[in-house]
C-alpha cells in the first residue's frame, strides 16, 4: 500500500520503541526513512531488524540501529573509523550516515557486503524523492505490531478520563 | 558599487525564556497578527485571490457535496465538501467518533468528477480510508445543532437569526480533526511546502478551516433559502473542539516550536524599541483597547476557572486603558514602557498587552512570519565536552533537575496512548494502569538522569552515549535548548499541577484561535477565522484581530 513518508516515519518511530529501542536512536532511525527508502531499503528486514534485541553497541555486534547512530558520534568526536561488522543492515547504516551529512556533513560511509565503514570525508548523501511510498503490508503489519506494544489498553476509567468525555457534542 | 544591506530593525532585548516558556504563561496565549489563519488570509487579500465554486450539488436538506476553488500563490487548490446525515446518537467531538456531519479534502489542483466521487466516497470515514498525495488535507467538522438548525429556520421564515445567539455561539460547525503532513495517505507536507502562501506553519490547515467556514455560510443559506446579513455572517467563524491529540506536538518539534516563539517576541521586542507613537498610531491603539474591552465582555465561558481569568482581565483593563494616557502614549518608548508597567497585572492581561501592541506594526513585524517554520531537525553534538553539557544543563534546566521524581506530586500523572484509536491521553500514575508504557513527555525526568549520568564523566560525551543509549535523545534537547531557547516547555509535563489546556491554548493561539472555551483541563473548544474577511472580502483581509460583536 502506497504510505505517505510522514507515516513512515511516525510508524517506525514508534516501532523501534515498542522494540525497546532508546528514544534518542528511535529518533534517528525515523529522520533517516526517506533515506533507507531512496536507497531501495526492504521495510521487511527493518522490522526484523527492530525485533532482534537492542543493546549498546560495543563494537561485538552489527544491530544497524544501535550501532550506527553510536559509530556516527563516535567518528563526529574525532575516535576515527568506525567498523560496524556483520552489519545486519548495511542500508540502514548508510541511509543513516545519509541522514546525518543531511545535518552537519562530512561522514563517508564503506559499504563492503555487511562491513560498513564510517569515517571522514566526502559526505555521502542520498537524494530523497517527494510522493508515496510503497510499503509491503506485511512489513507494515510487522511494524504496527511492534508499535500496539507501546500502546495501553483502553479501560472504562481511562476512557472516562480521556479529553471530552461525558459531555454532550449535541448543542 | 554593490547594495549595503538595510540597517537592521531596532529591537529590545527579547522577553526571557524562563518567564515566556512556562505553562501558565503559554496558556495564557492570544491570537496575534502574526498567527497563522491571519497570516493565510491577508496573503490572500494581497494577492486578490479569487473564491469560485463549481460544483454545489446540495439537496434542499443540505446533504451531498460542494466544490470551491481557490488560486493561491501560483496553484490552484480545491475544497471538496461532503455533507452528510448524521443521527444525533453518532454526534460526538472526539476523537473516537466514526461518522461526522460534514467532512472535507484540500485538493492539489481542480478535481474532476472521478476525483470528486472518490473523495466523496472517502472523506466521511475520515480515518478508516486511505488518500491520494494530491489530497492535501483532511478534516470533518459537527454542527452545533442549536445555532444551525435556529439559522435554517429563521432563513426558512424569511427573518434574520438572533444575533445574541450569533453572538454567544460565534460558529455554524465545529471541526473535530484538521489533518495534514501525510495522515492516511495524504500529501506529505514537504511536497508543497515551498510553494507561494504555503510555506507558513499549518498554512494548508489554516487554508482549509477558512474555506470551510465559507462552506457552512453558503449551507445554511441554501437551506434557509435566503441570504444572511453580511454583518452576521462576519461573525460566524469556525469552531474547533481540541483535545489532547495536540499537546504533544509542542513536545515532539523543538525547533519549530522555538521558531514561533523566537517570532512573536523578536516581534514584541522590536514595537517595544519604537522610539515615539505617530498620532495615528496612538489612535489606532485607543480603538484597539476599546475593541479588547468588548470582546472581553462578549467573551463569557462556563468553566469556573476561565471564566474567573476572563473576570480578572476584565477588571484589569481599564487599569491598562487608564495607564495609556495621552502623556503616556507620547512620550518615548510607550510600548516599551506599558510592558514594564504590564508586570503589575495577571498573566493573562500580560499577554494580551504584548499581542494587542503588534497590531498597528505591520511594517515591523510581519515579515517574520516567513521565520515561522523551519526544515530543520534537531541535532546531536557528540563531540561536546561532558563537562560543556553538564553547564547547559546547570545553567538551562535547574527547574528540571531540582526537582524529586520520586514526590508523588512530580510524577503524579503520565502521558501515554490508548489502544483505542490511538488517542493521547494523560493516565493518573497512582490510580491507573498503563504507566509503563508512557509516552516520553517526562523531559524534565529525563534530563535529570542525564546530569546525573554526566557526574563523574570527562571527554566528549560520544563514549558516554555508546554506553547508555538511554540518554541520547535527552542530550540533544539539552544541547537544542542552548541554540533555541524557547525549543523547550520549561514545566515538568508529568507533575500533578501540569495542565495540558495551557499547551493546547498555546498552539490553537498560534493558529489564530480566540474565544477560549474550555471544557476541561484537557479539551477546549475555540473559535477561528470569526471576524474573518469573506471570500468577497479579501480586499479587507487584514482588521479583525479579536473580533468583537459591533452593534
Amino acid at each position: 500500500m502506497m504510505r505517505s513518508h510522514n507515516e513512515v516515519q511516525g510508524m517506525v518511530l514508534k516501532a523501534a520503541r515498542g522494540a525497546g529501542v532508546p528514544l534518542g536512536h528511535c529518533e534517528d532511525l525515523a529522520a533517516a526513512m526517506p533515506d533507507y527508502i531512496a536507497l531501495g531499503g526492504d521495510m521487511g528486514a527493518l522490522v526484523v531488524a527492530l525485533n532482534r534485541p537492542h543493546q549498546p553497541w560495543t563494537n561485538g555486534h552489527g544491530c544497524a540501529v544501535m550501532a550506527a547512530p553510536t559509530a556516527i558520534d563516535l567518528v563526529r568526536a574525532d575516535h576515527g573509523e568506525q567498523r560496524i561488522k556483520r552489519a545486519d543492515l548495511p542500508l540502514l547504516v548508510l541511509a543513516l550516515v545519509s541522514m546525518a551529512n543531511r545535518f552537519g556533513g562530512g561522514l563517508a560511509c564503506d559499504v563492503q557486503g555487511d562491513c560498513v565503514a564510517i569515517g571522514t570525508g566526502p559526505g555521502v548523501s542520498v537524494v530523497v524523492p517527494g510522493g508515496a511510498v510503497d510499503v509491503d503490508g506485511l512489513a507494515w503489519a510487522g511494524l504496527t505490531k511492534l508499535a500496539a506494544l507501546t500502546f495501553v489498553p483502553e479501560t472504562d476509567a481511562s476512557r472516562a478520563a480521556g479529553a471530552g468525555a461525558g459531555l454532550s457534542d449535541n448543542d | 558599487m554593490p547594495d549595503s544591506d538595510p540597517p537592521p530593525i531596532p529591537q529590545r532585548p527579547l522577553r526571557a525564556p524562563t518567564d515566556v516558556m512556562r505553562l501558565r504563561r503559554m496558556g495564557a496565549g492570544f491570537p496575534t497578527r502574526l498567527s497563522f489563519l491571519r497570516s493565510v488570509t491577508r496573503r490572500l487579500g494581497a494577492e486578490g485571490a479569487r473564491i469560485t465554486r463549481p460544483v454545489w450539488d446540495i439537496d434542499t436538506d443540505g446533504f451531498g457535496h460542494g466544490v470551491y476553488c481557490v488560486d493561491f500563490g501560483g496553484y490552484t487548490y480545491s475544497l471538496v465538501a461532503v455533507s452528510t446525515d448524521l443521527p444525533p446518537e453518532m454526534r460526538t467531538d472526539r476523537v473516537i467518533a466514526t461518522a461526522w456531519d460534514t467532512s472535507y479534502v484540500l485538493y492539489d489542483g481542480v478535481p474532476d468528477a472521478d476525483t470528486i466521487a472518490r473523495i466523496c466516497r472517502a472523506a466521511p470515514q475520515q480515518e478508516a480510508a486511505r488518500f491520494d498525495p494530491r489530497d492535501l488535507i483532511l478534516s470533518r467538522a459537527n454542527k452545533s445543532v442549536r445555532l444551525f438548525a435556529h439559522v435554517v429556520d429563521a432563513l426558512r421564515m424569511g427573518q434574520q437569526p438572533d444575533a445574541d445567539m450569533i453572538r454567544d455561539v460565534g460558529y455554524l460547525m465545529r471541526t473535530t480533526a484538521v489533518y495534514g503532513n501525510g495522515k492516511f495517505g495524504i500529501a506529505d507536507r514537504r511536497i508543497f511546502c515551498e510553494r507561494p502562501g504555503m510555506s507558513g506553519p499549518f498554512a494548508a490547515e489554516m487554508l482549509t478551516v477558512w474555506l470551510i467556514r465559507g462552506f457552512t455560510h453558503d449551507l445554511v443559506e441554501h437551506m434557509g433559502g435566503a441570504p444572511l446579513d453580511r454583518r452576521l455572517k462576519r461573525h460566524l467563524g469556525i469552531g474547533n473542539a481540541t483535545g489532547l491529540g495536540m499537546a504533544p506536538f509542542l513536545v515532539s518539534h523543538p525547533l519549530l516550536l522555538d521558531a514561533w516563539m523566537q517570532v512573536r517576541e523578536t516581534a514584541i521586542a522590536r514595537v517595544r524599541a519604537v522610539e515615539t507613537l505617530t498620532p495615528d498610531q496612538i489612535a489606532r491603539l485607543y480603538a484597539l483597547v476599546a475593541r479588547v474591552a468588548q470582546h472581553l465582555a462578549e467573551w463569557q465561558v462556563p468553566d469556573k476557572i476561565a471564566q474567573g481569568r476572563i473576570d480578572i482581565l476584565r477588571r484589569e483593563w481599564p487599569e491598562v486603558a487608564a495607564l495609556m494616557t495621552p502623556e503616556f502614549m507620547s512620550g518615548a518608548v510607550p510600548l516599551d514602557r506599558l510592558i514594564n508597567k504590564s508586570v503589575h497585572w495577571s498573566v493573562d492581561t500580560q499577554e494580551l498587552i504584548a499581542a494587542m501592541v503588534l497590531e498597528p506594526f505591520g511594517d515591523l513585524v510581519d515579515g517574520l512570519a516567513d521565520c515561522m517554520a523551519t526544515p530543520r531537525l534537531p541535532v546531536l553534538d557528540p563531540a561536546m565536552r561532558c563537562a560543556d553539557l553538564a553547564d547547559m544543563i546547570t545553567r538551562d534546566w535547574p527547574w528540571a533537575v531540582d526537582a524529586d521524581y520520586s514526590d508523588p506530586r512530580q510524577c503524579a500523572q503520565f502521558w501515554y496512548v490508548s489502544e483505542a484509536k490511538q488517542e493521547p491521553r494523560l493516565g493518573s500514575r497512582f490510580i491507573e494502569d498503563g504507566a509503563a508504557l508512557e509516552s516520553p513527555l517526562d523531559i524534565a525526568r529525563q534530563v535529570q538522569a542525564l546530569a546525573r549520568a554526566l557526574e563523574g564523566h570527562v571527554g566528549p560525551i560520544a563514549p558516554l552515549l555508546a554506553a547508555h543509549p538511554e540518554h541520547r535523545a535527552a542530550a540533544r534537547r539539552v544541547q537544542t535548548v542552548a541554540n533555541h531557547p524557547y525549543a523547550e516547555i520549561r514545566d515538568n509535563l508529568i507533575a500533578k499541577g501540569c495542565l495540558p489546556i495551557d499547551m493546547l491554548r498555546c498552539k490553537l493561539a498560534f493558529f489564530g484561535a480566540a474565544k477560549f472555551d474550555p471544557k476541561s483541563d484537557r479539551w477546549t473548544r475555540i473559535t477561528l477565522a470569526q471576524g474573518a474577511p469573506l471570500a468577497d472580502e479579501l480586499d479587507n483581509a487584514d482588521d479583525w484581530w479579536l473580533p468583537t460583536f459591533a452593534p
